[in-house]
């Protein structure tokens, strides 16, 4: 199953990921946005980057958006890149959604491609009838 | 959908979307662009924006946008809103994440034929000195008590560090520094993404342009701001880098959550906003402020990085005309219907451009109005225009800001090869220095619309004047 798709958008950028649950979907749209700004030339494999993280939001699709830009901020915070990342998504009430996760990969000398920031803009995360999750974020890159 | 049918026609450079076009109207919007530009601007969902912005509490005239106008987030980019400071809103979207993303230009006294020799040394030069591409920081790495210097100071931090002059400051739109900012109200995350970034460009459309003016339209005011043609000048534009993108998504977070507790009903969650005298609304503008602090210290320490390379190697010395904002709301005061009012102003990818007799401007712009700088596309003209009191009346003293995009940038970088550009570009007589091919293909200068028409049209409309257009010979990219 393919996990993200790039869609057409004129001023920025927007990724489709899909998933087989909440966990999985979180997990392949992060490896998504990391597709877009990692070199691969300028990772050093030497150098291996390992985070604990959590998030908490008042809806998924803000759950999902905080998570992004936290990992967003951290790879340009430490100049890393990830390409493994696992997420345990849980709703703690009626109002709170948590999540908790581990990423895994390296240092890098340099970036492809800046993402400023993830966006509201056009955002979406819904589940069919079988169960399969698709989701749609627009990066403003 | 927004269609041509719901536009009334104010005049051949006007267009109007009426208030009863959608019950949540407060103003109607207002489009500047010609009936061919218009037919590009209906593709996407720009005007719908528009008259989002339109529902916005507070909104003074008009919901407006400039003809370079393109689908945003939130705001259209291109987009305009005065916002009454009592009883109004800030709405981080109107800004932007590149918080005082802006444009510079610097003038030389040589000239083309004085430089063509010594050129290609002069941007391999320059490639190295200025820090580009992405992330990786500068050569200027600050420490935390420092960077609150820098977001609360703007350019006085610079002064007082020897990057700038006293007349680089009266250079700078609002003086290059922002009263109200509060490096308190800046995340330690977003400080620690900027402890390494004053001094560098960033990727995307930023960039640090050698010039040279090939042509002027007006002579009076081309030599009041001391152009003349032939003449060498950088032109840099760049804004806030990570610190500012970040203030602006822990914003949006803290204000999203409140959504639940306001019973905010939003058109599109981006536009989300706070009332301008809540806590939230004046935290984010003293943090946006910091932020703006942040992007004129970073084009300061860009411009005294450029000054060392040009008066090292052709013993140059480089003036400031101007530095112009065009992602920040600030508190600016007009008249309306005879009372002077306070507005929270709101411009995401527009130029101030304040007329002659204003206050704000240098003094010695004050018979001819300020410098409006607009830049172009890698490899296209950029324009200097003068600003008017036609547009103080009619759009609270705004205009364009480029060229606009046309084309997303994946297909862009479908049509045309990021090396094919750079070889084509070269042809041209223009040097391209960058980090990434893949990035130049995303800036190709096909994936923008015509920087031409749009500062044509914005001459026509009587918003500003076409002072002088200049040709790029180098550019220095992310």
């Amino acid at each position: 199953m393919k996990k993200y798709e790039n869609l057409e958008h004129t001023a920025d950028l927007k990724i489709r990921a899909f998933g087989k649950n909440l966990d999985e979907i979180f997990a392949n749209m992060a490896l998504g946005m990391f597709d877009v700004i990692t070199d691969p030339e300028a990772i050093d494999k030497n150098e291996e980057a390992v985070h604990e993280f959590e998030v908490d939001a008042l809806d998924l699709p803000s759950l999902l958006v905080d998570f992004l830009s936290k990992l967003l901020s951290l790879s340009d915070i430490e100049n890393e890149i990830y390409d493994r990342v696992v997420v345990s998504i849980m709703q703690l009430n009626n109002e709170t959604w948590w999540l908790k996760g581990h990423v895994y990969g390296f240092s890098v000398k340099r970036f492809k491609t800046e993402i400023k920031a993830v966006t509201y803009n056009e955002l979406k995360l819904e589940e069919d009838q079988e169960g399969n999750w698709v989701a749609e974020v627009v990066f403003d890159i | 959908m927004i269609t041509k049918q719901n536009l009334k026609k104010i005049s051949d450079y006007l267009y109007e979307i009426p208030k009863e076009f959608r019950s949540d109207m407060r103003v109607p919007a207002r489009i500047y662009t010609d009936q061919e530009l218009l037919e590009a601007i209906l593709q996407d969902r720009s005007l719908e924006q528009a008259v989002n912005v339109a529902t916005l509490p507070g909104i003074l005239k008009y919901s407006l946008a400039m003809p370079d106008i393109h689908q945003g987030y939130g705001f259209p980019i291109g987009g305009v809103a005065a916002i009454k400071w009592d009883g109004g809103v800030i709405s981080p979207g109107g800004v932007g994440y590149d918080i005082n993303c802006g444009v510079r230009l610097l003038t030389s006294q040589i000239t083309k034929p004085e430089l063509d020799p010594k050129f290609e040394h002069l941007i391999d030069l320059l490639f190295q000195t200025i820090p580009s591409g992405v992330g990786k920081g500068g050569k200027l790495v600050v420490n935390k008590q420092e960077l609150d210097s820098v977001l609360a100071q703007g350019i006085d931090w610079a002064i007082a560090k020897g990057f700038a002059t006293k007349d680089d400051k009266e250079h700078c739109e609002e003086n290059g520094r922002i009263m109200a900012a509060d490096p308190d109200k800046v995340s330690d995350g977003a400080k620690k993404r900027g402890q390494d970034q004053i001094g560098t460009l960033g990727s995307g459309n930023h960039f640090l342009e050698v010039q040279f003016v090939a042509k002027i339209f007006n002579e009076e005011i081309a030599k009041v701001y001391g152009l003349f043609p032939n003449q060498i000048v950088v032109m840099i534009h760049t804004g806030s880098r990570g610190l500012g993108h970040q203030v602006c998504t822990d914003y949006l977070r803290m204000l999203n959550r409140k959504l639940y507790e306001w019973k905010i009903k939003l058109p599109d969650r981006e536009l989300i906003y706070a009332p301008l005298d809540s806590k939230e609304g004046k935290d984010y503008f003293n943090a946006m402020s910091a932020a703006a602090n942040f992007a004129w210290a970073n084009r300061q320490y860009l411009t005294y990085l450029t000054r060392q390379v040009f008066k090292e190697n052709l013993k140059a010395e480089l003036k400031l005309i101007y530095d112009v904002a065009h992602n920040i709301a600030k508190k600016e005061t007009y008249e309306i219907e005879g009372e002077k009012v306070d507005v929270c102003m709101h411009r995401k990818g527009a130029t101030r451009a304040f007329g002659p007799e204003n206050p704000l401007i240098p003094s010695k712009y004050k018979k001819v109005g300020q410098p409006v700088l607009i830049p172009g596309t890698m490899g296209s003209s950029s324009f200097i225009l003068a600003g008017t009191q036609k547009a103080e009346a009619e759009t609270f003293g705004s205009v364009c800001h480029g060229a606009g995009r046309s084309l997303s940038r994946t297909a862009a970088k479908r049509g045309v090869s990021g090396r094919q550009i750079k070889d084509e570009l070269e042809k041209r007589g223009i040097l391209v220095r960058c980090a990434s091919f893949a990035d130049i293909a995303e800036e190709a200068p096909l994936a923008y619309k015509d920087v031409e028409n749009v500062v044509e049209i914005v001459a026509k409309a009587g918003l500003a004047l076409k002072v002088a257009q200049m040709r790029p010979l180098g550019v220095v990219k992310g």
